[in-house]
């Protein structure tokens, strides 16, 4: 009997946490000046429901490469945690859209779809590139750090200023770009 | 008209698409144009904002009604952005804009439209070599005889080896397939000869070695020795913008290369171009075909051996690069063994290190074998020159119309050839790799001092009256850290400085001690401006005990008497004593003599704390400032040195920073920093019965010495 008991003492890590998940059907999501704010219901110790509201939100991923739609934390002007959305997928798709212009324009990394050249020089790397967002040239410092592979075939890629660029798929980059790249990886 | 005060232009729309717009910002409002035009009056901003994201940054202002986005930008606009933001914000205090508000750094190079590398504007790649190789010759000053004199060394070896084959001809043709026989002793003179110009060969040398040596050292000297004193000179802020790690590669790394190429590099192209021309010259004076045959393979060798490397480089580029990883995967696990160890992990950290060795096993056998593969094929290449020549000199022995001796002089100039031809085609990289040395030193060299003595700086004795007027200050963002701050300090008090983490404490002290200089307003001291003051003087005179103490390697003597070094053992004894060194100082096996600092005997976090109150102890200062002094020592021990510094402060003037507020009991005054500026300034007593933001301090740490309390009594 004490071993049950004991059992039941111990609380799991949820417990202690208190994370807050934001989902549609706690949380409206709207947009004011072109910023995203939430409403979250909120119920009281007395049982009664209250609307918090947020004007302005900032929204952080948790897992920026392997779980862009994921485990986003919401935070206020302070940088304190409002909520966390646990995935997208939990709101409908006009609030869905709304978060995820928001996190495109924080996270703004254009898709690499071809390498049109690449030189190494002085301990840089120049790098042309074509992407969704038309011709873009950068600068890598130290090539190697600055690239980053995210299971078998995504690449990301940081230049000296702390842009991101993503190649989505190696599979996908024609045969010049791939070698281009290749011996960096 | 209104004033244009400053225009931004900005690359990205909301919705993530390029574009070329621009921002005007007028006294009365501002003019947002990309696609189409939009006006925002001044009116009714409280505030400009640079929002840096991930990826992206957006300058933004913030009104009764929200926030509004003005622009976006890629990260290098970002700099643009906060600066933008900055200015704006003290327009908006009342500043007046000036001419130079409308200037910002470019981030682009203008010649190739690359970004230029982060604060600076050096474009990686198209930076002037010819200007920068100048100002080297003038550091080079010292060592210019040296390097003269190995230049004039190499030019007289490459021309004692053109001489040798002559003499060898000579040898073959006059004397051993001489028609008639040759008197006895010319030949042996001949063969004198030979050895001469051998062994003359053999002692230039050395010589040359010598010179080198001297000069490269020389220069290295000078080189390291400026680059350390600029960098020293330097501000806080500038240095601090790069890690200690860059600036220690600057002074190094740099430094070596820089001296390479002087003294091998520089004597070696002279070298390699006056054999090359000289030999070309007597081949094609000789016999012009003979010439042509053997240069004609020459493009080939160079193109060849280009594209070896082209092909090469990079694979052994990476190879290095994944040794690289194999030593950092090794020290990281090494590091953590204790962990690796606590959570029963060596399974998959000898699995880690396998994949990594793995890889690069086979990158290396990858490039063993195209490099076993490719390299015979372009030996054989640059050697082709040589069939030729086989081919035609052969030719012309047989019909009688070149000696033999000829022939050998010339197997002997086409195998000198091709040398200076390998070596000048690695020239171009190493003249880049030494280009972005020179390059990076040069970013050091140019950097102003901005926190520089004034010539007129003065010599002063401080008595310690500190007045601070108006002062505003910020770092490198948009935020001012400090915003008009007013506050007089008498000589002789102690003055406590307390607020939330954040709020411009340490910055405060950063600024008294003139590590930089405010932006607006003026500290003074005695009544003089600090800027006045020459720094050595000021620094003298103030004593500082930091949050984050620092040992030097050396031992705990030396780090006592770093700020006094002529002190007596007598002077460092009590100081020790009173800081509470003295009673572990003793029980060490080998006492003030133990070793401290990277390397050495390692002191806690506590002892640490100690040392560098010693040590403040012995400077004997007119100022003292406490920089969260106590904050690594347990409440017991903090008190005893509490009251050691009770002893020390009186008739000084101290300024003590300190998070735990019982620290500052002994405070004359409290100052309550909020948000950059002072909220609340008086006695401990006076703050509490305001019941201000200093109460709500007090209150909660009460809270939380309770609760700890509790605890213990549990």
């Amino acid at each position: 009997m004490e071993t049950k008991e004991s059992i039941q003492s111990v609380c799991t890590l949820a417990d202690i946490a208190e994370v807050r998940y934001l989902r549609g059907d706690n949380t409206e999501i709207f947009l004011k000046n072109g910023f995203p704010g939430v409403r979250i219901k909120v119920r009281q110790e007395d049982g009664t429901e209250k609307t918090e509201e947020h004007t302005r939100i900032w929204m952080h991923r948790s897992f920026p490469f392997d779980l862009p739609e994921e485990y986003i934390s919401v935070q206020n002007k302070d940088q304190e945690e409002i909520g966390l959305i646990r995935s997208l997928a939990d709101f409908d798709t006009a609030a869905g859209d709304i978060l995820r212009g928001e996190l495109a324009r924080k996270y703004y990394t254009p898709r690499i779809t071809k390498i049109v050249s690449l030189k190494e020089a002085h301990g840089y790397s120049f790098w042309n590139v074509e992407s969704d967002v038309g011709k873009l040239q950068f600068t890598l410092q130290d090539t190697f750090r600055s690239l980053l592979r995210v299971g078998e075939d995504k690449i990301f890629v940081f230049d000296n200023y702390g842009n991101r660029y993503v190649i989505e798929s190696l599979k996908e980059l024609d045969h010049r770009s791939l070698r281009r790249i290749e011996l960096y990886l | 008209m209104e004033q244009c005060i400053t225009r931004i232009p900005f690359y990205l729309d909301s919705d993530n698409r390029p574009v070329q717009g621009q921002v005007e910002i007028y006294t009365n409002g501002l003019r947002i144009m990309d696609k189409e035009e939009k006006w925002i009056p001044m009116e009714g901003i409280r505030e400009f904002r640079c929002d840096i994201g991930v990826g992206s940054a957006a300058l933004e202002i913030s009104r009764e009604d929200g926030d509004y986005r003005i622009c976006r930008g890629t990260m290098e606009q970002a700099a643009v952005f906060s600066l933008a933001a900055k200015r704006m914000n003290h327009f908006l205090e009342g500043a007046v804009p000036t001419e130079e508000w409308k200037e910002y750094k470019k981030a682009l190079c203008p010649k190739c439209h690359r970004p230029y590398l982060p604060d600076s504007e050096i474009c990686p790649k198209c930076t002037k070599k010819g200007g920068y190789l100048r100002r080297l010759w003038e550091i080079a000053k010292s060592s210019r005889g040296y390097i003269c004199l190995s230049v004039l060394i190499f030019i007289a070896v490459a021309g004692l080896n053109l001489v040798l084959p002559y003499l060898n001809r000579v040898l073959i043709d006059e004397y051993i397939k001489a028609d008639r026989l040759p008197a006895a002793g010319q030949y042996v003179l001949a063969v004198l000869m030979i050895l001469l110009v051998t062994l003359a060969v053999r002692l230039l040398g050395i010589a040359r070695n010598f010179a080198q040596v001297r000069a490269g050292t020389k220069l290295i000297v000078t080189l390291r020795q400026t680059l350390f004193s600029k960098i020293e000179a330097l501000s806080l802020s500038k240095v601090s913008k790069r890690t200690a790690g860059e600036l220690m590669n600057r002074v190094t790394k740099d430094a070596t290369q820089i001296q390479e190429f002087f003294t091998s590099d520089v004597a070696g192209l002279i070298e390699q171009v006056l054999t090359l021309l000289s030999l070309g010259i007597i081949l094609f004076v000789y016999d012009w075909r003979l010439a042509l045959m053997i240069l004609l393979p020459t493009p080939l060798v160079m193109l060849s051996h280009r594209l070896m490397w082209r092909y090469l480089g990079p694979r052994y580029n990476k190879q290095w690069w994944c040794g690289n990883r194999l030593y950092e995967t090794l020290y990281d696990i090494f590091n953590g063994i204790r962990v690796v160890k606590a959570f029963g992990m060596e399974k998959k950290e000898v699995e880690r290190y396998d994949r990594v060795n793995r890889r690069e096993t086979s990158v290396r056998i990858t490039n063993e074998t195209y490099f076993a593969v490719i390299s015979p094929v372009t030996n054989f290449l640059m050697g082709v020159g040589e069939f030729f020549l086989l081919y035609y000199v052969g030719n012309r022995i047989l019909d009688g119309t070149m000696t033999l001796g000829a022939m050998q002089q010339f197997s002997a100039y086409v195998a000198m050839i091709y040398g200076p031809l390998r070596w000048l085609s690695f020239m171009p990289r190493r003249l880049a790799r030494t280009m972005t040395s020179v390059v990076r030193i040069f970013d050091v060299l140019d950097e102003k001092e901005d926190v520089a003595d004034r010539e007129d700086a003065v010599q002063k004795t401080i008595t310690g009256n500190i007045q601070i007027e108006n002062v505003s200050f910020g770092y490198e963002d948009s935020k001012n850290v400090l915003r008009k701050v007013n506050l007089e300090i008498k000589s002789g008090e102690m003055v406590g400085i307390v607020g939330r983490s954040g709020v411009g404490k340490s910055t405060l002290i950063n600024l008294i001690m003139r590590m930089y200089d405010p932006e607006e307003g003026a500290i003074r001291i005695d009544g003089t401006d600090l800027r006045d003051i020459a720094q050595q003087s000021l620094r003298s005179q103030i004593g500082a005990v930091l949050q984050e103490t620092f040992l030097f390697t050396g031992t705990l003597f030396q780090n006592i008497c770093y700020s006094k070094p002529e002190a007596s053992y007598d002077e460092v004894i009590t100081a020790a004593k009173l800081a509470g060194v003295h009673s572990f100082a003793v029980k060490l096996p080998d006492g003030y003599n133990t070793l401290v600092g990277e390397r050495g005997h390692t002191l806690s976090g506590g002892e640490r704390q100690r040392v560098a109150i010693a040590r403040a102890l012995l400077h004997n200062p007119k100022i003292l400032i406490l920089d969260e002094a106590t904050a690594s020592l347990d409440t017991e021990t903090e008190k005893d040195i509490q009251d050691a510094l009770q002893k020390l402060t009186r008739g000084r003037t101290t300024i003590a920073i300190a998070h735990r507020l019982s620290t500052l009991r002994n405070a004359t005054r409290l100052v309550v920093l909020d948000r950059g500026s002072v909220a609340e300034v008086g006695t401990h007593d006076e703050l509490i019965a305001r019941k201000g933001l200093y109460y709500e301090l007090v209150m909660a740490q009460r809270q939380m010495s309770k609760m700890a309390d509790e605890v213990d009594i549990a």
